[in-house]
């Protein structure tokens, strides 16, 4: 399998309204003198490449850049690296909130699988996770999303805030509406997804085809 | 689909005298069937004193049904002669498929009565039974009649249930196993039963399912309701699975996703698949809290851990209820749901305490401990006819003991109230009916 590339990426997520932080491709460095006018510090910098499954491990991600040197230099970092090969770099907002993951796997029995879990280590080492089958609903969704063992925390724990159930319950939907209708995708990866009060942004999306 | 049920007419194709075999258990089981069968081998003139036919063409009455138990290698020239003469279905008793690695042979069986428009259902298959009129399996013990409607991929499985149903007491309206399922599998039979006025409940076991969304779309068009228990499961036992029916296993989570997404109540143990199936045949679903009337503390205290671990609740009590039951029950017992009655309950104090709780909730479980006082044939008599006076309120008795308890679930059984020996199941069994 394959990763699909970054414009054919985006105008499906557009298509289902799977909604994403902002989001901006960088060329040269100057590109993000135009761009921070419209947003603000911190910022991410990461690559999106059809041969790059993982990033985080080859040094293709950078979270939490605080100021212009900052920028500047983490670009030219990926910029210089091997394995970004023909993928871009983007520029994203970096959002707050508690992390998420939600996908999609067509099984060879049961067509497309619908998969939600805590994000981060919690689905790697708890694999605190639920799934459906497609097509769900939202109430469906919203079953998915409560049927995880960490539910309380969506709720708001201690310190952490309450997170919008509806949007992230969404999110769901549209992967179900995606999978029904767009057959040459073979698996969804969306990791993280971003929740809080607000709203609910896929941070991190990978469709393969 | 009735004629691989219940068949006017059905040909055995492997038929033999020789003892401990197939072929000889299947002639005797159809023996005591209720449908004309013609019996086939060119090595025999007569078996178990009924003229046996050299081939199947030679059959001039029309055959609604028929099984074939030869060996492996001759099964495809045998499929070959079913269908010049044509007939509505067929069983393959006969193993040495796909699940000995023989993927091409079973691909030859399948285009030769997908050919000549033939259902099928196995290779590798122990049969079908339909209890007191069909038995067209080489199964060792005839199972009782009964309400719920067993489908199994494996056969071995299906004689182990029929020996313990016996001993426990329950029995089938039929039972089927498909095998290596490579025409007719899980999603198919389950019309024909929903359909017929026996079956009240699906049991199914399997390993593996050929199209998942076939099953869900199957299986939420029905109203029968199913338990399913799928074999299998994690690594090793989808290894051993593969080897076993030739197919598999797929993603554990994404089955039970399936399930719940077909709205099938899934356990994962034999006794449970039973313990559900009988529930879900003799009770009607239910919403809200359960009433629980018991003659014991601890049976209690236990039937509420399980409770808890499977998300159920008690109903609350009104004032009223309480002022009623205040007014005949002893002094010491708390008034509060589990209701405690106490040790010297007799039977009119729990059929006066049943029914106070069943004004309360639509659910109510009974609980009994063979204590002194009790009466276990007049207690188990009692519930039968409010059972009877009640028919659509959910009842689950739990008669916690086992050899003097026994003589008190026969009536119930016979009274076709859900009873179980140990508060866990009377719990599953709820879980099961709460919608």
């Amino acid at each position: 399998m394959k990763l699909l590339e970054f414009d054919k990426t985006i105008e499906l997520l557009e298509k289902y309204n799977i909604p994403i932080p902002w989001t901006r491709k960088i060329k040269s460095e100057k590109d993000l003198k135009g761009l921070r006018k419209t947003k603000q510090f911190p910022f991410v910098l990461k690559a999106f490449s059809p041969n790059l499954l993982h990033r985080t491990e080859k040094g293709l991600v950078f979270k939490d850049i605080q100021n212009e040197n900052d920028l500047r230099e983490k670009f030219n970092i990926i910029k210089r690296n091997n394995a970004l090969k023909k993928g871009v770099i983007l520029i994203q907002e970096q959002i707050k909130g508690l992390e998420f993951v939600s996908g999609m796997k067509r099984d060879k029995v049961f067509g497309p699988a619908l998969l939600f879990g805590m994000g981060g280590i919690f689905v790697e080492i708890l694999k605190d996770v639920s799934w459906s089958i497609a097509p769900i609903n939202l109430s469906e969704a919203k079953k998915m999303i409560n049927s995880i063992k960490a539910k309380k925390i969506l709720k708001g724990y201690r310190n952490t805030e309450k997170i919008n159930i509806k949007k992230l319950a969404e999110i769901i939907v549209n992967i179900s509406n995606l999978s029904m209708k767009e057959k040459t995708i073979k698996e969804i990866d969306f990791n993280p997804i971003i929740a809080n009060q607000k709203e609910s942004l896929v941070v991190d999306f990978k469709l393969l085809i | 689909m009735k004629h691989f049920f219940k068949p006017k007419t059905c040909a055995l194709i492997g038929a033999t005298n020789k003892k401990a075999s197939v072929g000889r258990a299947l002639s005797l089981n159809l023996l005591n069937s209720q449908t004309r069968s013609y019996f086939i081998n060119p090595n025999h003139n007569n078996i178990l004193g009924k003229k046996c036919f050299n081939s199947f063409t030679e059959i001039k009455e029309e055959i609604d049904l028929v099984i074939v138990a030869v060996p492996a290698k001759v099964v495809l020239k045998v499929a070959k002669d079913i269908s010049k003469k044509g007939t509505k279905g067929v069983i393959i008793i006969s193993a040495g498929f796909a699940e000995v690695g023989e993927i091409e042979k079973q691909e030859r069986l399948k285009n030769i009565f997908k050919k000549s428009n033939i259902n099928f259902i196995g290779p590798n298959s122990l049969g079908v039974i339909t209890p007191s009129i069909f038995n067209g399996s080489f199964a060792p013990f005839e199972p009782l009649k009964g309400e719920v409607a067993f489908i199994s991929q494996s056969g071995a499985l299906i004689d182990s249930v029929i020996d313990q149903s016996l001993l426990k007491g329950y029995g089938f309206s039929h039972l089927v196993s498909y095998g290596n399922g490579v025409d007719l599998g899980t999603p198919d039979f389950l019309e024909y039963l929903d359909n017929d006025k026996n079956t009240k409940s699906i049991a199914i076991y399997l390993e593996s399912l050929k199209n998942g969304r076939r099953f869900i779309k199957k299986a939420k068009k029905i109203k029968t309701p199913i338990v399913v228990l799928k074999g299998g499961k994690t690594k090793e036992g989808s290894k051993a699975a593969s080897s076993h029916t030739g197919s598999l296993a797929g993603k554990p989570e994404i089955y039970s996703a399936g399930f719940k997404k077909a709205g099938v109540f899934e356990v994962d143990r034999v006794d449970d698949l039973f313990v559900v199936a009988e529930a879900l045949a003799f009770s009607p679903k239910f919403r809200g809290g359960v009433g629980l009337v018991t003659n014991g503390g601890a049976v209690a205290v236990l039937l509420s851990d399980w409770f808890s671990k499977m998300g159920l609740s008690f109903s609350k009590i009104s004032p009223e209820s309480k002022r009623k039951l205040n007014g005949f029950l002893n002094k010491a017992a708390n008034i509060k749901n589990p209701l405690d009655i106490l040790g010297d309950a007799l039977t009119k104090t729990y059929e006066k305490s049943c029914r106070i709780m069943l004004n309360e909730s639509d659910a109510l479980a009974i609980l009994q401990t063979p204590q002194m006082m009790t009466n276990i044939k007049e207690n188990a008599k009692m519930i039968v006819s409010l059972k009877k006076e009640f028919p659509k309120k959910t009842i689950v008795v739990g008669f916690i003991g086992g050899q003097e308890t026994k003589k008190g679930v026969e009536i119930l059984k016979k009274g076709k109230v859900p009873c179980f020996l140990s508060p866990y199941k009377v719990a599953l069994a709820l879980k099961a009916l709460k919608e």
